[in-house]
Protein backbone atom coordinates (compact mmCIF):
# COMPACT_ATOMS: atom_id res chain seq x y z
CA UNK A 1 0.00 0.00 0.00
CA UNK A 2 1.91 2.76 -0.92
CA UNK A 3 -1.05 5.93 -1.02
CA UNK A 4 -0.54 8.23 1.51
CA UNK A 5 -2.66 7.96 4.42
CA UNK A 6 -4.05 11.96 5.41
CA UNK A 7 -3.98 12.35 9.28
CA UNK A 8 -5.53 15.51 11.24
CA UNK A 9 -3.42 15.37 14.19
CA UNK A 10 -3.96 17.57 17.12
CA UNK A 11 -1.38 19.91 18.29
CA UNK A 12 -3.39 22.20 21.05
CA UNK A 13 -2.13 19.68 23.50
CA UNK A 14 1.86 20.78 22.20
CA UNK A 15 1.24 24.45 22.53
CA UNK A 16 3.83 25.46 25.44
CA UNK A 17 3.47 28.60 27.74
CA UNK A 18 7.78 29.73 28.08
CA UNK A 19 8.81 33.17 29.71
CA UNK A 20 11.22 34.50 27.03
CA UNK A 21 13.10 37.82 28.34
CA UNK A 22 10.16 37.89 31.10
CA UNK A 23 7.38 37.78 29.16
CA UNK A 24 4.71 34.60 28.89
CA UNK A 25 3.92 33.59 25.75
CA UNK A 26 2.07 31.40 23.78
CA UNK A 27 4.07 29.25 21.47
CA UNK A 28 2.49 26.93 18.80
CA UNK A 29 3.51 23.96 17.29
CA UNK A 30 5.76 24.24 13.90
CA UNK A 31 3.33 23.67 11.05
CA UNK A 32 6.43 22.13 9.53
CA UNK A 33 6.63 19.36 12.14
CA UNK A 34 3.12 18.16 11.70
CA UNK A 35 2.70 15.10 9.79
CA UNK A 36 -0.14 15.46 6.92
CA UNK A 37 0.11 12.25 5.55
CA UNK A 38 1.71 8.67 6.50
CA UNK A 39 2.13 5.42 4.43
CA UNK A 40 3.24 1.73 5.08
CA UNK A 41 4.60 -0.69 2.87
CA UNK A 42 7.19 -3.70 2.13
CA UNK A 43 10.06 -2.20 0.12
CA UNK A 44 11.16 -4.95 -1.93
CA UNK A 45 14.38 -3.36 -2.67
CA UNK A 46 15.43 -3.09 1.04
CA UNK A 47 13.69 -6.15 1.95
CA UNK A 48 11.54 -4.24 5.08
CA UNK A 49 8.77 -2.75 6.20
CA UNK A 50 8.51 0.96 5.73
CA UNK A 51 6.61 3.75 7.07
CA UNK A 52 6.99 6.95 5.87
CA UNK A 53 5.70 10.48 6.99
CA UNK A 54 4.83 13.36 4.80
CA UNK A 55 5.03 16.97 5.42
CA UNK A 56 3.71 20.50 4.60
CA UNK A 57 7.92 21.49 3.88
CA UNK A 58 7.89 18.32 1.47
CA UNK A 59 10.44 16.24 0.68
CA UNK A 60 13.71 18.14 -0.60
CA UNK A 61 15.48 17.85 2.44
CA UNK A 62 18.10 15.31 2.18
CA UNK A 63 17.78 12.86 4.91
CA UNK A 64 20.91 10.99 6.76
CA UNK A 65 19.73 7.03 8.02
CA UNK A 66 20.22 6.07 11.78
CA UNK A 67 20.58 2.42 12.74
CA UNK A 68 18.49 2.25 16.04
CA UNK A 69 19.13 -1.43 16.68
CA UNK A 70 19.49 -4.54 14.87
CA UNK A 71 15.82 -4.43 13.70
CA UNK A 72 14.91 -0.70 12.79
CA UNK A 73 16.31 1.78 11.04
CA UNK A 74 15.03 6.05 10.75
CA UNK A 75 15.83 8.46 8.33
CA UNK A 76 15.99 11.66 9.88
CA UNK A 77 16.33 14.99 7.98
CA UNK A 78 19.91 16.39 7.48
CA UNK A 79 18.90 19.76 8.68
CA UNK A 80 16.03 19.97 10.75
CA UNK A 81 16.19 16.33 12.34
CA UNK A 82 12.61 15.64 11.51
CA UNK A 83 11.43 12.12 11.40
CA UNK A 84 10.98 11.12 7.54
CA UNK A 85 10.97 7.25 6.75
CA UNK A 86 11.33 4.09 9.52
CA UNK A 87 12.49 0.65 8.39
CA UNK A 88 12.51 -2.39 9.62
CA UNK A 89 13.91 -5.68 9.18
CA UNK A 90 10.61 -7.94 9.24
CA UNK A 91 12.66 -10.98 8.76
CA UNK A 92 15.23 -10.76 11.17
CA UNK A 93 12.14 -10.55 13.92
CA UNK A 94 11.28 -13.85 13.05
CA UNK A 95 7.94 -13.92 14.09
CA UNK A 96 5.50 -15.66 12.61
CA UNK A 97 2.12 -14.50 11.13
CA UNK A 98 0.24 -14.46 14.28
CA UNK A 99 2.78 -12.36 15.90
CA UNK A 100 4.66 -10.21 13.82
CA UNK A 101 2.42 -7.20 13.65
CA UNK A 102 1.91 -7.30 17.27
CA UNK A 103 5.78 -7.19 17.39
CA UNK A 104 6.61 -4.66 14.78
CA UNK A 105 3.84 -2.03 16.48
CA UNK A 106 5.74 -2.89 19.54
CA UNK A 107 9.30 -1.95 17.90
CA UNK A 108 8.20 0.85 16.39
CA UNK A 109 6.32 2.43 19.38
CA UNK A 110 9.02 1.46 21.65
CA UNK A 111 11.60 3.32 19.37
CA UNK A 112 9.81 6.14 18.56
CA UNK A 113 9.73 6.79 22.94
CA UNK A 114 13.44 6.21 22.99
CA UNK A 115 13.78 8.81 19.80
CA UNK A 116 11.82 11.62 22.16
CA UNK A 117 13.77 10.64 25.05
CA UNK A 118 17.09 11.16 23.19
CA UNK A 119 16.28 14.38 21.61
CA UNK A 120 16.96 17.27 23.54
CA UNK A 121 15.04 19.81 21.30
CA UNK A 122 11.58 20.12 22.40
CA UNK A 123 11.10 20.87 18.50
CA UNK A 124 12.38 17.58 17.38
CA UNK A 125 10.39 16.03 20.43
CA UNK A 126 7.09 17.16 19.01
CA UNK A 127 7.89 16.13 15.69
CA UNK A 128 8.59 12.24 17.23
CA UNK A 129 5.04 12.30 19.38
CA UNK A 130 3.37 13.58 16.41
CA UNK A 131 4.58 10.80 14.30
CA UNK A 132 4.05 8.59 16.90
CA UNK A 133 0.13 9.83 16.73
CA UNK A 134 0.21 9.34 13.28
CA UNK A 135 0.86 5.52 12.87
CA UNK A 136 -1.62 4.88 15.99
CA UNK A 137 -4.60 7.39 13.91
CA UNK A 138 -3.88 5.02 11.06
CA UNK A 139 -2.33 1.77 12.24
CA UNK A 140 -4.91 -0.54 11.15
CA UNK A 141 -4.19 0.61 7.61
CA UNK A 142 -0.19 0.79 7.75
CA UNK A 143 0.39 -2.40 9.70
CA UNK A 144 -2.17 -4.36 7.51
CA UNK A 145 -0.16 -4.47 4.96
CA UNK A 146 2.39 -6.99 6.84
CA UNK A 147 -0.29 -9.93 6.25
CA UNK A 148 1.09 -9.97 3.08
CA UNK A 149 4.63 -10.13 3.95
CA UNK A 150 3.99 -12.85 6.15
CA UNK B 1 11.62 49.16 -0.85
CA UNK B 2 10.94 45.44 -0.44
CA UNK B 3 12.83 42.73 -2.51
CA UNK B 4 10.11 42.34 -3.96
CA UNK B 5 9.84 45.85 -5.47
CA UNK B 6 13.46 45.75 -6.25
CA UNK B 7 13.30 43.16 -8.30
CA UNK B 8 10.36 43.70 -10.69
CA UNK B 9 11.83 47.57 -11.40
CA UNK B 10 15.44 47.28 -10.93
CA UNK B 11 15.98 43.07 -11.90
CA UNK B 12 14.79 43.29 -15.80
CA UNK B 13 16.96 46.06 -16.21
CA UNK B 14 19.68 44.47 -15.06
CA UNK B 15 19.76 41.75 -18.07
CA UNK B 16 20.66 45.29 -20.07
CA UNK B 17 24.30 45.82 -18.45
CA UNK B 18 25.31 41.74 -18.68
CA UNK B 19 24.41 41.73 -22.29
CA UNK B 20 26.07 44.72 -23.23
CA UNK B 21 29.37 43.55 -20.78
CA UNK B 22 29.28 39.85 -22.51
CA UNK B 23 28.78 41.47 -25.99
CA UNK B 24 32.18 44.23 -25.78
CA UNK B 25 34.23 41.29 -24.07
CA UNK B 26 33.98 39.24 -27.34
CA UNK B 27 34.18 42.27 -29.41
CA UNK B 28 37.46 43.38 -27.96
CA UNK B 29 38.43 40.17 -27.38
CA UNK B 30 38.25 39.41 -31.20
CA UNK B 31 39.62 42.82 -32.22
CA UNK B 32 42.82 41.64 -30.15
CA UNK B 33 43.44 39.34 -33.37
CA UNK B 34 43.39 42.61 -36.07
CA UNK B 35 46.90 43.96 -37.20
CA UNK B 36 46.44 47.66 -36.92
CA UNK B 37 48.26 47.92 -40.33
CA UNK B 38 45.69 46.17 -42.27
CA UNK B 39 42.94 49.29 -41.75
CA UNK B 40 43.78 52.37 -44.06
CA UNK B 41 41.38 54.34 -42.08
CA UNK B 42 44.23 56.30 -39.13
CA UNK B 43 41.08 56.31 -37.04
CA UNK B 44 40.56 52.61 -37.35
CA UNK B 45 44.58 51.97 -36.88
CA UNK B 46 44.99 54.32 -33.44
CA UNK B 47 41.91 52.56 -32.01
CA UNK B 48 42.75 49.19 -32.60
CA UNK B 49 46.51 49.89 -31.11
CA UNK B 50 44.81 51.60 -28.22
CA UNK B 51 42.60 48.49 -27.92
CA UNK B 52 45.69 46.77 -28.01
CA UNK B 53 47.30 48.38 -25.46
CA UNK B 54 44.85 48.65 -22.98
CA UNK B 55 42.27 45.29 -23.38
CA UNK B 56 43.79 43.89 -20.04
CA UNK B 57 41.90 46.35 -18.01
CA UNK B 58 39.02 46.88 -20.07
CA UNK B 59 38.27 43.17 -20.26
CA UNK B 60 38.56 42.42 -16.64
CA UNK B 61 36.68 45.90 -15.73
CA UNK B 62 33.79 44.88 -18.17
CA UNK B 63 34.09 41.38 -16.27
CA UNK B 64 33.74 42.79 -13.11
CA UNK B 65 30.76 45.09 -14.16
CA UNK B 66 28.87 41.96 -15.71
CA UNK B 67 29.46 39.85 -12.80
CA UNK B 68 28.48 42.50 -10.01
CA UNK B 69 25.23 43.03 -12.22
CA UNK B 70 24.57 39.26 -12.29
CA UNK B 71 25.12 38.71 -8.55
CA UNK B 72 22.55 41.72 -7.95
CA UNK B 73 19.97 40.23 -10.32
CA UNK B 74 20.63 36.88 -8.18
CA UNK B 75 20.52 38.65 -4.79
CA UNK B 76 17.23 40.23 -5.70
CA UNK B 77 15.72 37.06 -6.88
CA UNK B 78 13.24 36.25 -10.27
CA UNK B 79 10.44 38.67 -10.61
CA UNK B 80 8.26 35.88 -11.36
CA UNK B 81 8.62 34.46 -8.47
CA UNK B 82 7.64 37.25 -6.21
CA UNK B 83 4.46 38.05 -8.18
CA UNK B 84 3.73 34.52 -7.25
CA UNK B 85 4.85 34.92 -3.58
CA UNK B 86 2.51 38.43 -3.12
CA UNK B 87 -0.12 36.63 -4.72
CA UNK B 88 0.02 33.78 -2.11
CA UNK B 89 0.65 36.17 0.33
CA UNK B 90 -2.43 38.05 -0.65
CA UNK B 91 -4.73 34.49 -1.13
CA UNK B 92 -3.57 33.99 2.56
CA UNK B 93 -4.83 37.38 3.68
CA UNK B 94 -7.77 36.93 2.35
CA UNK B 95 -8.73 33.90 4.01
CA UNK B 96 -7.88 34.60 7.08
CA UNK B 97 -9.44 38.83 7.04
CA UNK B 98 -11.64 38.77 3.83
CA UNK B 99 -14.49 36.44 4.68
CA UNK B 100 -17.26 37.65 5.96
CA UNK B 101 -15.85 37.74 9.29
CA UNK B 102 -15.99 41.14 11.38
CA UNK B 103 -12.49 42.31 9.92
CA UNK B 104 -13.88 42.01 5.56
CA UNK B 105 -14.98 45.68 5.89
CA UNK B 106 -11.63 46.99 7.29
CA UNK B 107 -9.10 48.61 5.18
CA UNK B 108 -6.26 46.23 3.62
CA UNK B 109 -3.92 48.08 5.94
CA UNK B 110 -5.67 47.02 9.39
CA UNK B 111 -4.51 43.33 8.37
CA UNK B 112 -1.24 42.78 7.12
CA UNK B 113 0.74 39.79 6.18
CA UNK B 114 4.72 40.21 5.56
CA UNK B 115 7.55 38.13 4.85
CA UNK B 116 10.64 38.44 6.56
CA UNK B 117 13.99 37.02 5.59
CA UNK B 118 16.85 35.82 7.89
CA UNK B 119 20.30 37.36 6.52
CA UNK B 120 23.09 37.46 8.17
CA UNK B 121 24.62 41.05 6.96
CA UNK B 122 21.65 44.18 6.78
CA UNK B 123 22.64 46.33 4.03
CA UNK B 124 21.72 49.70 5.75
CA UNK B 125 22.48 52.51 8.27
CA UNK B 126 22.20 50.54 11.49
CA UNK B 127 24.11 49.41 14.45
CA UNK B 128 25.37 45.69 14.26
CA UNK B 129 24.76 45.28 10.26
CA UNK B 130 26.66 42.09 10.66
CA UNK B 131 24.37 40.80 13.87
CA UNK B 132 21.58 38.87 11.66
CA UNK B 133 18.71 40.73 10.90
CA UNK B 134 14.95 40.14 9.63
CA UNK B 135 14.57 41.62 6.84
CA UNK B 136 10.94 42.22 5.12
CA UNK B 137 11.27 40.84 1.72
CA UNK B 138 7.12 40.82 0.50
CA UNK B 139 3.74 42.04 2.09
CA UNK B 140 0.40 41.40 1.05
CA UNK B 141 -1.55 44.27 -0.57
CA UNK B 142 -0.79 47.30 -2.21
CA UNK B 143 -0.45 49.54 0.71
CA UNK B 144 2.54 50.66 3.31
CA UNK B 145 5.10 48.82 1.54
CA UNK B 146 8.20 51.31 2.62
CA UNK B 147 9.88 51.75 5.63
CA UNK B 148 8.63 48.45 7.45
CA UNK B 149 10.59 47.50 10.71
CA UNK B 150 13.66 45.85 10.28
CA UNK B 151 14.17 43.95 13.70
CA UNK B 152 17.39 42.24 14.73
CA UNK B 153 17.86 38.91 15.44
CA UNK B 154 21.67 37.67 15.85
CA UNK B 155 22.51 33.50 15.50
CA UNK B 156 24.73 33.95 18.56
CA UNK B 157 22.10 35.84 20.91
CA UNK B 158 18.25 34.26 20.19
CA UNK B 159 17.41 35.16 23.48
CA UNK B 160 17.70 38.76 22.82
CA UNK B 161 15.85 38.57 19.08
CA UNK B 162 13.51 41.76 18.57
CA UNK B 163 10.29 41.40 17.51
CA UNK B 164 7.95 38.65 17.30
CA UNK B 165 9.63 38.15 13.85
CA UNK B 166 13.09 37.93 15.57
CA UNK B 167 11.48 35.50 18.06
CA UNK B 168 9.29 33.25 16.23
CA UNK B 169 12.71 32.63 13.49
CA UNK B 170 14.88 32.10 17.20
CA UNK B 171 12.20 29.79 18.84
CA UNK B 172 11.28 27.66 15.70
CA UNK B 173 7.76 27.91 16.26
CA UNK B 174 4.86 30.05 15.49
CA UNK B 175 5.04 33.10 18.50
CA UNK B 176 1.58 34.59 19.08
CA UNK B 177 1.24 37.71 20.88
CA UNK B 178 -2.57 39.01 21.04
CA UNK B 179 -4.35 41.75 23.01
CA UNK B 180 -1.12 44.22 23.05
CA UNK B 181 -2.42 48.19 24.50
CA UNK B 182 -3.31 50.50 22.26
CA UNK B 183 -0.65 53.20 21.60
CA UNK B 184 -2.00 54.82 18.33
CA UNK B 185 -3.13 57.86 20.18
CA UNK B 186 -1.37 60.67 21.11
CA UNK B 187 -2.83 60.26 24.79
CA UNK B 188 -1.20 56.91 25.49
CA UNK B 189 0.04 56.25 28.52
CA UNK B 190 3.63 55.65 29.56
CA UNK B 191 2.77 52.09 31.17
CA UNK B 192 1.31 51.07 27.91
CA UNK B 193 4.30 51.97 25.46
CA UNK B 194 6.02 50.24 28.39
CA UNK B 195 4.17 47.00 27.91
CA UNK B 196 3.89 47.23 23.96
CA UNK B 197 7.88 47.44 24.24
CA UNK B 198 8.13 44.61 26.42
CA UNK B 199 5.33 42.47 25.06
CA UNK B 200 6.58 42.94 21.41
CA UNK B 201 10.17 42.69 22.33
CA UNK B 202 11.08 45.54 21.19
CA UNK B 203 13.03 48.97 22.89
CA UNK B 204 11.27 51.64 24.11
CA UNK B 205 13.62 53.94 22.10
CA UNK B 206 12.43 51.83 18.79
CA UNK B 207 8.97 52.33 19.66
CA UNK B 208 9.33 56.48 20.07
CA UNK B 209 10.98 56.68 17.16
CA UNK B 210 8.33 54.68 15.15
CA UNK B 211 5.52 57.06 17.12
CA UNK B 212 7.26 60.03 15.90
CA UNK B 213 6.59 59.04 12.10
CA UNK B 214 3.45 58.12 12.78
CA UNK B 215 3.42 54.55 12.46
CA UNK B 216 0.05 52.49 13.20
CA UNK B 217 0.74 49.62 15.61
CA UNK B 218 -0.81 46.55 15.32
CA UNK B 219 -2.71 45.02 18.57
CA UNK B 220 -2.25 41.20 17.53
CA UNK B 221 0.85 39.50 15.84
CA UNK B 222 1.80 36.38 14.88
CA UNK B 223 5.20 35.01 13.56
CA UNK B 224 5.52 31.74 11.48
CA UNK B 225 8.86 30.35 10.90
CA UNK B 226 9.11 29.84 7.31
CA UNK B 227 11.63 27.16 6.03
CA UNK B 228 13.33 26.09 2.79
CA UNK B 229 14.56 22.64 2.65
CA UNK B 230 14.18 22.08 6.31
CA UNK B 231 16.46 24.91 7.50
CA UNK B 232 15.16 28.06 8.84
CA UNK B 233 14.72 30.82 6.02
CA UNK B 234 12.54 33.63 7.46
CA UNK B 235 9.46 34.38 9.48
CA UNK B 236 5.90 35.24 7.97
CA UNK B 237 4.37 37.85 10.16
CA UNK B 238 0.49 38.36 10.42
CA UNK B 239 -0.37 41.41 11.96
CA UNK B 240 -3.98 43.25 12.88
CA UNK B 241 -4.92 46.64 14.25
CA UNK B 242 -8.19 44.37 16.09
CA UNK B 243 -6.75 42.34 19.28
CA UNK B 244 -9.00 39.18 18.05
CA UNK B 245 -8.95 38.77 14.89
CA UNK B 246 -5.64 36.38 14.51
CA UNK B 247 -6.97 33.02 15.15
CA UNK B 248 -3.81 30.75 15.11
CA UNK B 249 -5.98 27.65 14.68
CA UNK B 250 -7.72 29.26 11.35
CA UNK B 251 -4.22 30.99 10.47
CA UNK B 252 -2.15 27.60 10.41
CA UNK B 253 -4.26 25.09 9.98
CA UNK B 254 -6.66 26.32 7.20
CA UNK B 255 -6.22 25.02 3.50
CA UNK B 256 -4.19 28.10 1.98
CA UNK B 257 -2.20 27.94 4.71
CA UNK B 258 -1.03 24.51 3.89
CA UNK B 259 -0.76 26.24 0.14
CA UNK B 260 0.92 28.73 1.15
CA UNK B 261 3.84 27.17 3.30
CA UNK B 262 4.26 24.05 0.46
CA UNK B 263 4.73 26.76 -1.88
CA UNK B 264 6.24 29.05 -0.42
CA UNK B 265 9.30 26.53 0.54
CA UNK B 266 9.63 25.83 -2.90
CA UNK B 267 9.37 29.31 -4.72
CA UNK B 268 11.91 30.43 -2.10
CA UNK B 269 14.39 28.08 -2.97
CA UNK B 270 15.19 30.54 -5.74
CA UNK B 271 14.47 33.79 -4.16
Amino acid sequence: MREWLEVNLDTEKLKQSRKIRDIVVELLVSPYDVPEAVRGFFDQETNRFAVEFKYMGGVDEPGKDHQQDRYLKFRIGENSGRLYRLEIDVNALKANSVELRMLVEQEVSEALDQLIQRSGRINRQDNYRLAKEAIAARQDQLFGALAQVA
Amino acid sequence: MLRQEWSEKLGKWLIIPIWVCAVLVSFISALLKADPNQFQSPLAQSSIRYLHNSAWWIILVLTVAGAVAQLIRSYLGPSVVWHTVQYLLDQYREEMFGKGGSSSDDPQYFHRITLFKHVSWHWGVVRWPWSGWMIPVARSGYLTRSRIAKFRASENDPGNAEGVAGQAWAQGRPVQVYGLPDINSDSASENALADYASQGYVSRKWLERRRKKRKSHALSLLGIPVEVKGRPWGVLVVDSQSPNEIISEKALKGQRYKTLGRFLSRLLEKA
